[in-house]
C-alpha cells in the first residue's frame, strides 16, 4: 500500500488534479473565488481566484525552486515577480508561490506555468525529504485592497508601517491583521492579504466594517 | 454682542442655527460653538461650580477649563468653548438643583465656612454607621453630567500611524518647523486641536516683533508673514495637518496618542517637535470667578474667531504687555475699556503712549482684589487698589464698574506632553522663569516657540529652526537631498539639549520687582503666610497673590479651592506639594491644574516662605485632555475561524456554537430540540454510525533528523517506539508538571511525524516548539497545519461498512488496517490521512485532507453512508459519548496544577526514555510529596437532576474536590462524570457528597472509568 503522506501533504493531489481541493461549500475556499467584496470610488476589495497558488517549505526549498528557474528573492519578507509568478519568502526556506494579477502576460499561461512548477516538484520532493509542499490554494484566501483609502484601512486592523518609503512594492510584512496572522504583500496596485480560508469570513467581514466607517 | 466682519473668521453668517440651553432657545451661526454663540445672545453664565454651585461662565475659551461643561444630549462635561454647535443640538447645565438660574445648591455658598477643605474626610462618620446615611447624600450631590446608560454604543477605531517627525502645534513655530523639515524630505505630522492652521496667530494682535502693541505696520508683515506659511505648509505633499486633533499623550519611543473627531490614532514618530504654545493664567483675587471675567487670550478668541465682544464696559488686569494688546483689540471691537490695571511698576512707554492715544488710561502697580457682582451673580464692578515700592497693597482706592474684566496675569509653558515624556517645568533660578528642562537629544524632542520661552513671532520662527535642525541632525543621512540646503539655509550651530531662543530671551528680559502682601489676613485659619524672602516673586508670573479677608479668592476653579484651603491643608501637616495636592485636591479637576498650577504653588510659597524654585509642580500624567472611553476602547475584534465545512452545516440545521475561536455544530436540529437532538446524536454513533467535522484539531508536521529526540524532549512519551505507520496518544506537561495539552502522533517515518493538538493550545504548542527548536539547537522542521487540513471523524459499528464505501485506495480490513495504525491513499479521489483513533468509544477512523477537499469528501461520505444511517453529529453528542468513555479534556478535566498522576494517567509519562522532556523533574518532586486529590469517575443513580460542572465535592463540611464533567447517559442509563477528590476517595465504591447548584447535596459513587465499553472491544474491532 502506497503511503503517500510520507512524502507530502500534496503528494496525492497531483494525481486526483487541483479540480479535487476546490470546494464549493465552505465560506471562502471557493472555487468561484475572484469576486468582488468591496468597491467604492476610494477603496476597493477583491478575493482573488486561487489558481495553482501553493506553498513550499523545509530544507531544499529554494533549491528546488531555483532549479525551475523561479527568481527568488534574496531577502526575507521580500516578494520577486517574473513573467507573471510572484515568489514571496516568508523565511531562508519558506516560499509562497502565486500568480500576479497585475501581470501583463496571459492569465491562462501563467496559471499553466504554475501549475507545471508545482508538478515538477512534487516530482523532487522524493529526493528532498526535509521538504513540504502546501495546498495554498485552498487553505488561503487572497484578498486584495486597493485605492487611496487602502492604508487608512489597514491601519486600523495592524500595526505595521505601510508608508511606501518604509513598504515599498516587492516588501512582504507577516503580521496580525484584526488578530489574525497574515501575510501581507505591498504591490503597486494596493495590498495582498493571504489569510488562512478559515479567517477569512471574518477578516473580510472586518475590513468592510471598518471601510464603512472611513 | 456680535462684531462685523473682519472679527469672526469662524462663523458664517449666512447660515444661521437654532439649539436650546437650559430649556432656552438660543440662534447661532455655524460655526460657533455652544458658548460663543451663547455669549453673541447674552447668556454668561454656563455652569455651577463644583463644590458652592457658584455661577460660572467661559473663562479661556481654549477648551481648558472646567467652567464650560455642559451636558449634550448623552454626552456629559461637554466643553462649551469648543464644541460646535449644530442645528437643534439640546445642551443643558450641569450640576444644578432646580434651574441654572436659580440653584437651590447656591445655598452651599453661603455657608462655606462650615465646609472647610478635607471636611469629608471626617465628617459623616459619627456617629458609627452614620456613612450609611450619608452616602447616598453625598453621591447625589457629586459628580457632575449625567451618564446615559442607554446611550447607543458607539464604536471609534484606533489608526495606527508612522511618521518622521510629529510636530504638536500648528502656531507659527509648529507652521515654520514642519515646514523646515517637509522640504528636507521628511515625513511630517502636524496636528492642533483648533480647526485652522495658525494657532495663537488666528487670534493675537499681530506685530509682537517690534515690541509694541500698536505695530500696525508690523501686525501686517507678521500676518502676511503666518499667511504664507499656512498656505505653504497646507500645499505641501509631506505634511499631513491633523486639525482638530488634539494629542493627549507622549509616550516611550515617540509614541503619540492623536485624539481626532472620530478616531483615536497612535501615532509613533522618530523625532517631535512639541509647539503647543503656552496657557494664560487667571489672577486670584476675591470673587475671581464671576461671569464676565476671562482671560486676555480668551477675549481675544471671542473677537477674532466668532465675532462675539463679551461685555460693553471692559477693564483689563495685566502682568505684561499682553493686556495692553487685549485693551486694544477690545478698543477696536468697540468696547469702552473703562482702566488698564497694570500690576508692574515699570512700563513700556510706548505702549503707555498707545493706550493715551485711544484715551485708555492705566493703573500701574495696581491690582484688583475684589470683583463684585450685579443682582444675577454676574461682574458688575471690579476694585482696584495701589501698591508701594515694597508691593504692600494700600487698600481700596477705586472702584470701577465694568461689565468684563480681561485679564492676562502671566503665562506658563504649555509643556505638559513634554513632562508625559520624562520632561519637567522648574523655575530657573536667577529669573524666577517656569522653563521646560528637557533633554531633546536624548529622545529625538526638541520644543519649538512659546513652550520654549519665544514671544515674539522672530523668536518662534528662530526656535523653530533650532528645533528643525535638531531633528534634522538627529536624523542624520535619513533626512534626503534636501537636509544640505536646510542646513545652510538656517545657519548657525545646532543647540543640544533644550533650544536656547527662549532662555535667551528670558536672560534679556528685565527683571521686574513684583508686589508681595503687607500682611497675612486674621481671617486665615490655622496658617498665615510666613514672611516671604525678598525676590520671592520674579519676572512674568502674574500679579502676587494675597488672601482676601472674605474668601472665595479661587486658586481652582473646577474644585473650588481657595487661598486658605491651601493654607489650610499646610497647616495640618501637608506640606509637600503633591500631598497638599491630595488633601485639598487642587489641580485634580477637569482641568488638571491648567490654570491652577502655578497660582497653587504661588500660594504654597508664600504660606511656607519657600522660594518658588524650591517647589515643583506636581506631576503631569496623560490624558492632556479628557479621553471619552469609546475612543479608548476602540473596536473589539473577535475572529471567528470557520471550518470549510460550515456552510454543509448550516445548510444540515446546525445549531452552531463558538468552541475557542471556531464555530462548530453543537447538535442537528431544531434549536428548542437541545436534549432530543444530543440523544439521538448520541445513539445514533453507540448504535449505527455517525460522523464529526473535527478540522478544528491543532495540526503540526515535524520533520528532520532530530524531530523524534525534539518531541521526546516536549512530550511525555517515548515517540522512539513508535512505529512506521502507527499512532499514540501524546501529553505534553509545562516546567511545574501541569498538563497542558494532549493529541494523538502519527509516525509517517523515520524523521517525519504529524502530531495533532487541542484546538485552543495549538497555537501555544506551535509556539513552545518554535523556540524549544532554537533553544535546543536541533535539525528539525516544524509547520502548523491547522487550517490547512480539515479532518472528519467517522464513529460507529457501522464505520468501516461506510470507509468501504468509498472508492480508494485504502484496505479498511481489520487485520490491514489496526486499531491506532494510520493509513495514507486516496478515498475519493481525495487525499487522506486516515488514523484509527477513537475520542468516542466506537470503531472509528479520523480522516485528515486538504481543507478545500473537506466538503466533497463529506457529500460522499453522507451519500455512502445512508445506507447505514450515517447522520452528523455534534459538539454536544461528542461531549456525553468521550465522557462514557471516560476521556478527559485537557482545560476541562486539568487546570493548572493537574499532573498526569492527578488524572490517573501515569500511564503516558515512559520512565524507560533516555531524553528528559519538560515537566519531568517537577514530576518527581510532586509525586514525591504525595498527590492532594486525584480524577475519579463517579456515577449518580436515580433519577434527579444532574450536578453542573463546577459543583464542589464536600467532605464533613470541608471543600476537597469538585466536579469537572458531567452528563446524563441515556447509554448507561444513570449521570456519569468525572471529579476531582481527596485521595482516600478514588477506591472503586466509595460514595461522595456532591452539593449542586441549588444547595443540595447528592451522593455519588466512585466508578473507574471507561464507564462504557471498559475492555475497550467496540473501538478495536
Amino acid at each position: 500500500m502506497k503511503i503517500f503522506y510520507m512524502q507530502d501533504p500534496l503528494g496525492a493531489s497531483a494525481a486526483s488534479g487541483p479540480a479535487h481541493l476546490q470546494s464549493s461549500g465552505g465560506g471562502y475556499t471557493s472555487a468561484a473565488a475572484d469576486r468582488e467584496l468591496l468597491s467604492t470610488t476610494e477603496l476597493a476589495m477583491r478575493e482573488m481566484p486561487p489558481g495553482s497558488r501553493f506553498g513550499i517549505k523545509g530544507e531544499g526549498a529554494a533549491a528546488l525552486l531555483v532549479e525551475g528557474a523561479l527568481l527568488l528573492p534574496t531577502e526575507i519578507n521580500q516578494a520577486m515577480v517574473a513573467d507573471g509568478v510572484i515568489v514571496l519568502r516568508l523565511g531562508a526556506e519558506e516560499f509562497l508561490v502565486d500568480a500576479d494579477a497585475d501581470a501583463d502576460a496571459d492569465a491562462g499561461g501563467v496559471e499553466d506555468a504554475l501549475a507545471a512548477h508545482r508538478e515538477r516538484l512534487i516530482g523532487c520532493l522524493q529526493a528532498w525529504p526535509r521538504c513540504l509542499l502546501l495546498p495554498r490554494e485552498t487553505s488561503h484566501v487572497r484578498l486584495r485592497v486597493t485605492g487611496r483609502s487602502a492604508p487608512m484601512l489597514l491601519a486600523r486592523v495592524s500595526q505595521v508601517d505601510l508608508r511606501p518609503a518604509t513598504s515599498p512594492p516587492g516588501k512582504v510584512l507577516q503580521t496580525l491583521m484584526a488578530h489574525v496572522v497574515v501575510v501581507l504583500r505591498v504591490c503597486e496596485s494596493g495590498f495582498d492579504i493571504y489569510v488562512e480560508a478559515s479567517y477569512a469570513d471574518y477578516l473580510a467581514d472586518t475590513l468592510k466594517t471598518i471601510a464603512a466607517t472611513l | 454682542m456680535r462684531l462685523p466682519a473682519p472679527f469672526g473668521q469662524r462663523i458664517d453668517r449666512s447660515q444661521t442655527l437654532e439649539f436650546t440651553f437650559a430649556d432656552k432657545r438660543f440662534s447661532g451661526y455655524v460655526g460657533d460653538t455652544v458658548a460663543s454663540a451663547l455669549l453673541a445672545s447674552g447668556a454668561r453664565t454656563l455652569s455651577r461650580s463644583f463644590k458652592y454651585h457658584r455661577r460660572r461662565g467661559a473663562l479661556t475659551f481654549a477648551g481648558v477649563d472646567g467652567n464650560t461643561l455642559v451636558q449634550i444630549g448623552s454626552r456629559p462635561n461637554q466643553r462649551a468653548d469648543i464644541e460646535p454647535v449644530a442645528a437643534g443640538m439640546a445642551a443643558d447645565a450641569q450640576n444644578v438643583f432646580g434651574r441654572l438660574e436659580l440653584d437651590a445648591a447656591e445655598l452651599l455658598d453661603l455657608c462655606g465656612g462650615f465646609l472647610p477643605v478635607g471636611f469629608y474626610y471626617r465628617a459623616f462618620y459619627k456617629p458609627r454607621g452614620a456613612w450609611k446615611r450619608w452616602e447616598p447624600v453625598i453621591r447625589r450631590m457629586a459628580g457632575l453630567g449625567r451618564v446615559d446608560t442607554s446611550a447607543p454604543h458607539r464604536i471609534a477605531d484606533i489608526e495606527q500611524a508612522y511618521a518622521d517627525v510629529a510636530v504638536i502645534g500648528a502656531g507659527p513655530a509648529g507652521l515654520r518647523a514642519a515646514l523646515t523639515l517637509a522640504e528636507a524630505g521628511l515625513e511630517v505630522w502636524l496636528v492642533d486641536r483648533e480647526p485652522e492652521l495658525g494657532g495663537s496667530a488666528t487670534w493675537r494682535r499681530g506685530g509682537s516683533s517690534s515690541g509694541h502693541a500698536t505695530d500696525v505696520a508690523g501686525a501686517v508683515i507678521e500676518e502676511n508673514q503666518v499667511a504664507a506659511l499656512v498656505c505653504a505648509v497646507a500645499a505641501h505633499p509631506k505634511i499631513a495637518v491633523c486639525t482638530r486633533t488634539t494629542c493627549t499623550g507622549w509616550f516611550a519611543e515617540n509614541e503619540l496618542t492623536l485624539m481626532g473627531p472620530k478616531h483615536y490614532t497612535r501615532l509613533c514618530a522618530r523625532a517631535v517637535v512639541l509647539a503647543s504654545g503656552e496657557l494664560d493664567q487667571p489672577a486670584v483675587f476675591r470673587n475671581n470667578d464671576l461671569p464676565g471675567i476671562l482671560l486676555g487670550s480668551g477675549v481675544q478668541r471671542l473677537l477674532r474667531h466668532y465675532g462675539v465682544r463679551p461685555g460693553q464696559t471692559a477693564c483689563v488686569l495685566t502682568a505684561d504687555r499682553r493686556g495692553y494688546e487685549v485693551a486694544l483689540d477690545l478698543h477696536d471691537a468697540g468696547a469702552r475699556v473703562a482702566r488698564v490695571i497694570d500690576t508692574r511698576q515699570e512700563v513700556d512707554e510706548a505702549d503707555l503712549n498707545a493706550l493715551a492715544a485711544k484715551g485708555i488710561a492705566v493703573e500701574i502697580a495696581h491690582t484688583v482684589h475684589q470683583a463684585n457682582r450685579n443682582w444675577q451673580g454676574e461682574l458688575r464692578a471690579v476694585e482696584i487698589g495701589r501698591f508701594d515700592a515694597a508691593g504692600h497693597p494700600r487698600g481700596a482706592s477705586s472702584r470701577i464698574p465694568c461689565d468684563l474684566l480681561a485679564v492676562s496675569a502671566g503665562a506658563i509653558p504649555q509643556a505638559q506632553l513634554v513632562c508625559h515624556a520624562g520632561g519637567s517645568l522648574e523655575f530657573e533660578p536667577g529669573t524666577a522663569q517656569l522653563r521646560v528642562v528637557w533633554n531633546g537629544t536624548a529622545h529625538n524632542a526638541w520644543l519649538a516657540g512659546a513652550v520654549d520661552g519665544a514671544q515674539t513671532l522672530d523668536e518662534a520662527f528662530a526656535s523653530a529652526e533650532v528645533a528643525g535642525r535638531c531633528v534634522l541632525r538627529a536624523l542624520q543621512g535619513e533626512a534626503g537631498p534636501g537636509e544640505g540646503a536646510i542646513m545652510a539655509a538656517v545657519g548657525g550651530s545646532v543647540v543640544d539639549g533644550v533650544s536656547g531662543v527662549g532662555g535667551q530671551r528670558a536672560a534679556a528680559s528685565p527683571a521686574v520687582a513684583m508686589p508681595v502682601p503687607e500682611q497675612a489676613p486674621e481671617e486665615l485659619p490655622g496658617a498665615v503666610f510666613e514672611q516671604a524672602p525678598e525676590g520671592l516673586l520674579r519676572g512674568s508670573l502674574g500679579p502676587t497673590i494675597f488672601p482676601h479677608p472674605k474668601g472665595r479668592d479661587f486658586i481652582d476653579f473646577d474644585e473650588d479651592i481657595q487661598i486658605k484651603d491651601i493654607a489650610r491643608a499646610i497647616a495640618l501637616g501637608y506640606r509637600d506639594p503633591d500631598l497638599v495636592k491630595r488633601f485639598s485636591t487642587v489641580v485634580m479637576g477637569q482641568s488638571q491644574g491648567k490654570q491652577s498650577a502655578l497660582n497653587n504653588l504661588k500660594v504654597q510659597a508664600q504660606v511656607k516662605g519657600q522660594m518658588l524654585a524650591d517647589l515643583k509642580l506636581t506631576t503631569q500624567r496623560p490624558p492632556f485632555f479628557p479621553e471619552p472611553v469609546r475612543l479608548l476602547a476602540g473596536r473589539t475584534f473577535d475572529p471567528v475561524r470557520r471550518s470549510s465545512l460550515h456552510a454543509l452545516h448550516v445548510e444540515a440545521g446546525a445549531q452552531m456554537m463558538v468552541a475557542g475561536v471556531w464555530m462548530r455544530p453543537a447538535w442537528y436540529g431544531p434549536a428548542d430540540a437541545r436534549a432530543v437532538s444530543i440523544a439521538r446524536e448520541v445513539a445514533q454513533v453507540r448504535n449505527a454510525v455517525g460522523m464529526i467535522d473535527v478540522s478544528t484539531l491543532g495540526k503540526i508536521d515535524v520533520r528532520g533528523p532530530d524531530a523524534v529526540t525534539f518531541l521526546n524532549r516536549l512530550y511525555t512519551g517515548n515517540l522512539a517506539t513508535l512505529a512506521e505507520g502507527r499512532t499514540r496518544y501524546i501529553v505534553s506537561l509545562d516546567d511545574t508538571g501541569a498538563i497542558v495539552d494532549d493529541g494523538v502522533a502519527f509516525r509517517i517515518g523515520p524523521e517525519k511525524l504529524y502530531l495533532t493538538a487541542t484546538t485552543s493550545a495549538v497555537d501555544a504548542v506551535y509556539r513552545q516548539m518554535l523556540k524549544r527548536k532554537i533553544e535546543w539547537g536541533l535539525d528539525v522542521t516544524v509547520t502548523q497545519l491547522t487550517g490547512t487540513f480539515a479532518a472528519i471523524n467517522v464513529a460507529g459499528p457501522g464505520s468501516r461498512q461506510v470507509m468501504m464505501r468509498l472508492a480508494g485506495t485504502i484496505d479498511f480490513g481489520a487485520e490491514a488496517f489496526p486499531y491506532l495504525a494510520w493509513r495514507g491513499g486516496h478515498l475519493d479521489g481525495v487525499p487522506v490521512r486516515i488514523a484509527r483513533v477513537g475520542f468516542v468509544g466506537e470503531l472509528g477512523y479520523e480522516i485528515h485532507l486538504p481543507a478545500g477537499a473537506a466538503p466533497q469528501l463529506w457529500r460522499a461520505l453522507l451519500e455512502v453512508g445512508a445506507e447505514f444511517g450515517l447522520t452528523p453529529f455534534g459538539v454536544e453528542a461528542q461531549r456525553v459519548l468521550r465522557l462514557e468513555k471516560g476521556h478527559i479534556i485537557v482545560g476541562q478535566d486539568t487546570d493548572g496544577l493537574t499532573i498526569p498522576a492527578h488524572a490517573n494517567m501515569g500511564w503516558v509519562v515512559s520512565r524507560k526514555k533516555t531524553e528528559s522532556f519538560i515537566g519531568a523533574q517537577a514530576l518527581l518532586a510532586i509525586e514525591a510529596r504525595g498527590l492532594d486529590r486525584v480524577l475519579v469517575g463517579f456515577r449518580i443513580e436515580g433519577n434527579i437532576n444532574p450536578p453542573d460542572q463546577n459543583n464542589l465535592v464536600i467532605r464533613n463540611g470541608d471543600i476537597v474536590g469538585r466536579v469537572t464533567s458531567v452528563a446524563k447517559s441515556d447509554t448507561l442509563g444513570c449521570i456519569v462524570g468525572l471529579a476531582y477528590v481527596a485521595p482516600d476517595q478514588d477506591v472503586p465504591g466509595t460514595r461522595f457528597i456532591v452539593r449542586r447548584s441549588d444547595g443540595r447535596h447528592v451522593e455519588a459513587e466512585v466508578v473507574p472509568p471507561p464507564f462504557y465499553d471498559p475492555e475497550a472491544l467496540r473501538q478495536q474491532v
